[in-house]
């Protein structure tokens, strides 16, 4: 699921937009490039990782309103918003959209590149804990309640003897619901179930 | 040229020798009346009330110099002379206020026009700062990019600095659009409550006559009383101004038959008061495209009045829009956050 990652450029003007591609080129990705928010919304493909360069001030739908549209959908790739003269009220709502960060224009390909690669970075990351979630919630539900009860004892640090007492039981029955367990979700050591544990959280 | 000033001592002469000669009582001093409104037209201002004192102290002075003929009372006299310094005095005092008023409407007319420079220019500025940067940004780009290829497969120092300097100055080019931007933006608002409907009275009798002159009616409906919005009373008496000003405009322009209205209104909502100029005239075409910098159906047009007027609003926390109506003609609304209701000055 995780194949190259993608940067999507959007700008209605065809000199910057080339110049993007170019520049997101040089750093070893695919990159697609899109005159407007329409054109882009009917190739993208929220399952597919990457990151989004997007100028503010277009005909049609806005980079702001695409923003919002994406956000709305709960589509999580991180955006780069760029614009051509961006006033302290859309630099301060793009970044509440989530934006990654807001380039003035003209600006330079160092600084270009600096936040690509981190917004690429940040997707890959997120994609990641997301994956690892699924995982651990897959894992999770193999368990009956009981057991379950167990783990959360576990994971606050408890010793067998008291959750014993706790849970009204004798030792042997919590070591031998605990082994059960730890089985069940694949888990080798204490560290490693509750790593599972706070990624579900998450 | 003669001096206004002038003028009026060589007229309060000739009358003080005419009133010297002959016994007229109140109309010989009825002259120093003109004297007096020329001097008002002089400079310094104090010049007009110094010949109307002049001229009531040679009234009394005619008095005391020639007796009047023997048959005329001397209670009759001292009516007359009393008269003639009423006569005098009012034509200074009214002649004054009225100059007094005209100054502070010139005042502000000029006050309003410099403030329509200065949103002027910020919009030029922005306008530029969109229409430059977008070229400025490629050029920078490119030339980064351009260096970094050229670092690959050459190592010429000279062509790498050429393109260095390229990116720089392209980048410097926009920090000067970015200052002009931000030295128009200084220019900024003041922030206090005003009145909505003074603003818009005050803005209907600046049109007054440009509306007789263009045989259009203005008519008023504004229902919010003494609410207040927060902002700067002039720019958004600009905005009111405007939008009446193309309606009217609109109307001058149009061989249509029928009525020829332009209508103000104020209404309040919970929490915004909308202010609506309404016109009777061909309506708008290409709505789309109103508020857009530079786009204007007038022949002697700049195209940024309804640019300028939405930016206004907007940096007041309202919305401007422009509705189609079934009758014909154009309605323009805009509103503002309501800061407080009708609770007098």
């Amino acid at each position: 699921m995780t194949a190259e990652p993608t940067i999507h450029v959007v700008d209605d003007d065809e000199a910057v937009r080339r110049a993007l591609t170019s520049a997101g080129e040089l750093l070893g990705h695919s990159v697609r490039s899109y005159a407007s928010a329409a054109e882009f919304l009917a190739d993208f493909d929220p399952a597919r990782s990457g990151c989004l360069v997007l100028d503010i001030k277009m005909p049609g739908m806005t980079g702001l309103e695409l923003q919002r549209k994406l956000a709305d959908d709960g589509a999580s790739i991180p955006v780069i918003m760029i614009s051509g003269h961006a006033d302290v009220r859309i630099a301060v709502e793009s970044m509440t959209l989530g934006a990654v960060t807001l380039l003035e224009k003209p600006f330079r390909l160092d600084e270009l590149l600096g936040h690509l690669r981190r917004a690429l970075e940040k997707d890959a990351r997120d994609r990641q804990a997301l994956e690892l979630s699924a995982e651990s919630e897959s894992r999770l539900s193999l368990l009956t309640p009981k057991e379950r009860e167990v783990l959360e004892l576990v994971a606050t640090g408890k010793t067998n003897k008291e959750m014993a007492e706790s849970l009204e039981l004798s030792v042997r029955a919590v070591e031998d619901r605990r082994a059960r367990l730890m089985r069940k979700v694949g888990a080798t050591s204490v560290a490693e179930l509750v790593r599972l544990l706070t990624s579900n959280r998450n | 040229m003669i001096s206004p000033v002038g003028l009026a001592l060589a007229l309060v002469a000739i009358v003080f020798s005419v009133d010297l000669c002959l016994p007229l009582g109140v109309a010989s001093a009825v002259p120093y009346t003109f004297a007096v409104l020329l001097a008002l037209a002089a400079r310094p201002h104090w010049l007009g009330a110094a010949v109307a004192v002049l001229c009531c102290v040679l009234t009394l002075l005619k008095m005391m110099i020639v007796d009047e003929r023997g048959n005329t009372e001397l209670w009759k006299v001292i009516a007359n002379r009393c008269l003639a310094i009423f006569a005098i005095s009012m034509t200074a005092l009214l002649g004054i206020l009225r100059r007094r008023a005209e100054e502070r409407l010139r005042a502000h007319q000029a006050n309003l026009a410099h403030m329509g420079r200065l949103t002027m220019l910020g919009q030029v500025a922005a306008g530029l700062a969109h229409e430059l940067n977008q070229p400025l940004a490629a050029i920078s780009l490119h030339a980064d990019l351009a260096k970094h290829m050229a670092g690959q497969t050459t190592s010429d120092p000279k062509l790498l600095t050429t393109l260095e300097d390229i990116a720089n100055q392209a980048a410097r080019a926009g920090e000067i659009v970015r200052s002009i931007r931000r030295m128009a933006r200084k220019s900024d608002h003041r922030h206090e409550a005003i009145v909505v409907n003074d603003i818009a009275l005050r803005a209907v009798r600046s049109l007054e006559w440009f509306a007789w002159q263009s045989g259009v009616t203005l008519q008023l409906d504004l229902t919010v009383a003494d609410s207040t919005v927060l902002g700067d009373g002039t720019l958004i008496e600009q905005v009111i101004f405007n939008l009446m000003q193309n309606g009217i405009e609109a109307l001058a322009n149009s061989p249509m038959i029928g009525p020829r209205l332009v209508t103000l209104s104020t209404l309040a909502n919970p929490d915004t008061i909308i202010v609506t100029v309404r016109d009777t005239g061909p309506g708008v075409t290409m709505p789309n495209m109103l508020f857009e910098r530079f786009h204007t159906t007038k022949a002697d047009g700049l195209g940024l009045g309804l640019a300028i007027s939405r930016s206004i609003v907007e940096a007041h926390g309202g919305i401007m829009t422009c509705q189609p109506t079934k009758e014909g003609g154009a309605v323009f609304s805009f509103t503002l956050p309501l800061h407080d209701r009708s609770e007098g000055k």
